[in-house]
């Protein structure tokens, strides 16, 4: 018998008792990374794990990606299931040969006979005017290349249920959190980063995406903060008789195409909302996909709005000008719906 | 003059040659000794130059075979006339039935020729909505969905109550009639809020200000686009306005704005002809003005006679859970009276 609970977290503590719920369970389970022990994360992902656990478990690392991401594919390599995390997602390029040379392909290269089963969390997105350097969502590069899974979680209860799912999973799993789902108090105050979520572990699937809100006219797909954004704007929508329907990839390898195909056969017309780059990414994807799936219900053109190929600005306005925002959002869907 | 370049006799006249590569094209100029052609007999090949000034014309084909002896070519005095369009013209692209590929599946399904249907979508591309609409009776998509959800609603959420009275007119009609009703309308709207906001629910916030939203109909559907501070336009103002409106809409130019804050609506059926009607409550909104046709009647004057004057109808539909009976009716006498003046 299962009991439900109306507790609530906010996305940050969700990840963090994730973690915390499978260290208990599971003497194999350890975390790296910057900052990570006793400032508990900047973005507050480790938050009160080192009290738990002691630094024998959480260690705080010096500042060298390729070493300490080594380090946790070797971990791995040899039984351990390691958390490790990249500070800034912006950060990859001076370890990204550990993790997509080593980490994503050894077991690969062994023939299965040598599994990685680590975790690399990292950060990601902007709008909080952090520059070019620390305001990237990069998943696409990720998922692009092949060999890890890829998940990022949008809200409390799939922060915590992706967590427990990546550390059980046999495959490295690239968990990426975006900055403003997470209810840090410094950044914008977001309501839908606070949520109901369970005490004890429970898992999340990798490779499910999730219908956020239910709609009949238009199927807007993405992730990430995005979703938040996505549901906004189908509030918005609706006022104006639009019913808008938002489907939360929740991860991006593996992708869930029956879900894309499943609900543009419902709605006839897709719209992808993707905070990364426009250019080779999420977004072409998930087109391909509806195209190839449900070509023979599409009654528009698929419409994609995401960041331009350009580096996400430091200037506020002009930040806001760049990334998916709720009002762009919704002028893309009636845009869809009427003139499509 | 015109001169013929000969195939050479490289191995035996009477044998086939050929022309293995032109180095001018057909009607191409060309000067004495310019390099024209490389020719080829048995293994043996020749360049040929041109003998004379002129225009090449009357090429033979490479790879074709020429007795050596005979021409290849001809060298012609005056400019050849250009060949005919359709040889170096860009390619004409197919004639094809655009339609999405949610209509074309549709039309397949029903037994319909997509060639016999009208589309509405960009290009004349036919949509979903345009083979539905074909067949009696199936189900809407699209913009016409959307109208009919947003109808029903009002049908089922409101209780409407129509009042309608009669706006006379001398001999000669004012210019911009619909400006007129429009601008009147935000004025007097202006000191009965109770007609002029917002509902959520059973809950009414009056507006400050009258923004009204104009009844256009498009190819596609009835939209209600607002005109922003009618009464602080001019009538030319707001009939540019207007017009400028039903403009943009028809031609699908309107941005999700221009939809925005509406607190009143109204819609005009006097260029049909039409004198009185019952107009559906647009929501969030309580109350909407319908105008009929502005026509030439008998008009009892203030002495007893008969002059010949307009008349024209106005019907206003109102929310009587939010509006009472009274208020309703002083405000539409009010509008009268501020055209009439």
């Amino acid at each position: 018998m299962t009991t439900t609970t109306e507790r609530k977290l906010t996305t940050q503590k969700a990840i963090a008792e994730g973690i915390a719920t499978e260290m208990a369970e599971d003497d194999s389970v350890f975390v790296m990374g910057e900052d990570v022990g006793t400032y508990g994360g900047i973005f507050g992902a480790t938050e009160g794990l080192l009290d738990k656990f002691g630094p024998e478990r959480i260690m705080d690392t010096p500042i060298s990606e390729t070493g300490f991401i080594g380090a946790a594919v070797g971990a791995a390599i040899n039984g351990m299931r390691p958390i490790v995390e990249l500070m800034f997602v912006d950060f990859f390029g001076v370890c990204m040969d550990q993790i997509y040379n080593n980490m994503a392909k050894i077991h690969y290269f062994s023939g299965g006979n040598v599994k990685v089963p680590m975790v690399l969390t990292t950060a990601v997105g902007g709008g909080y005017s952090d520059a070019g350097q620390h305001s990237q969502t990069l998943w696409g590069m990720f998922a692009h290349l092949p060999g890890m899974k890829v998940v990022v979680p949008s809200n409390p209860y799939d922060a915590k249920g992706l967590m427990i799912a990546a550390i059980r999973d046999d495959n490295p799993v690239v968990y990426m959190f975006h900055k403003g789902v997470l209810g840090l108090g410094w950044m914008t105050n977001n309501p839908r980063a606070t949520g109901a979520v369970p005490e004890g572990p429970y898992e999340v699937p990798i490779g499910k995406a999730a219908v956020a809100r239910e709609g009949t006219d238009l199927t807007i797909v993405t992730i990430g903060l995005s979703v938040h954004k996505a549901l906004d704007a189908a509030e918005d929508l609706e006022k104006t008789g639009i019913s808008a329907e938002v489907l939360d990839l929740r991860s991006l390898v593996p992708l869930d195409r029956e879900a894309i195909v499943a609900s543009v056969e419902k709605t006839h017309r897709l719209l992808v909302v993707d905070e990364d780059y426009q250019s080779f990414g999420m977004s072409g994807e998930v087109i391909t996909t509806a195209v190839q799936g449900a070509f023979d219900y599409l009654d528009a053109p698929p419409m994609r709005l995401a960041t331009p190929d350009i580096p996400i600005p430091y200037s506020h306005p002009l930040e806001t000008w760049a990334l998916p925002s709720v009002e762009r959002i919704t002028e893309a869907a009636s845009t869809l719906l009427v003139a499509g | 003059m015109t001169v013929d370049v000969l195939m050479p006799v490289i191995s035996d006249a009477g044998e086939a040659a050929v022309v293995t590569a032109w180095f001018v094209d057909e009607g191409q100029a060309c000067t004495v000794g310019q390099l024209i052609a490389e020719v080829q007999a048995e293994k043996v090949s020749q360049e040929i130059e041109a003998p004379e000034l002129g225009y090449v014309v009357d090429r033979v084909a490479l790879g074709d075979p020429v007795l050596q002896g005979e021409p290849i070519c001809r060298i012609v005095e005056s400019r050849p006339e250009a060949p005919p369009a359709t040889v170096t013209g860009p390619a004409v692209r197919p004639e094809v039935v655009r339609a999405s590929p949610a209509a074309k599946r549709l039309a397949r399904e029903l037994g319909l020729e997509l060639s016999e249907l009208t589309g509405s979508g960009p290009e004349g591309r036919v949509t979903e909505a345009d083979v539905r609409s074909a067949v009696p009776g199936s189900a809407m998509t699209g913009l016409r969905a959307v109208i009919a959800r947003n109808l029903r609603q009002s049908r089922s959420e409101t209780v409407p109550v129509t009042l309608t009275t009669r706006v006379l007119f001398g001999e000669t009609l004012p210019p911009h009639l619909t400006a007129r009703v429009v601008k009147a309308t935000a004025m007097v709207l202006v000191g009965h809020p109770q007609l002029n906001g917002i509902r959520s629910g059973d809950a009414f916030t009056p507006a400050a200000e009258a923004q009204i939203a104009l009844a256009v109909q498009t190819d596609e559907g009835l939209v209600t686009p607002v005109v922003r501070d009618a009464e602080k336009q001019s009538v030319e103002e707001l009939a540019a306005s207007i017009s400028g409106l039903a403009e943009r809409a028809r031609s699908k130019a309107l941005a999700n704005a221009d939809f925005e804050g509406g607190t009143f609506t109204v819609t005009n059926l006097g260029p049909y002809g039409i004198e009185a009607f019952t107009p559906v409550i647009n929501l969030p909104q309580v109350a909407i003005l319908g105008v009929g046709a502005a026509r030439r009647a008998p008009i009892v004057d203030r002495s007893g006679g008969v002059v010949v004057g307009h008349e024209m109808v106005l019907s206003l539909t109102f929310d009587h859970a939010f509006i009472d009976g009274a208020p309703a009716a002083a405000f539409l006498a009010q509008v009268r009276e501020a055209l009439e003046a």
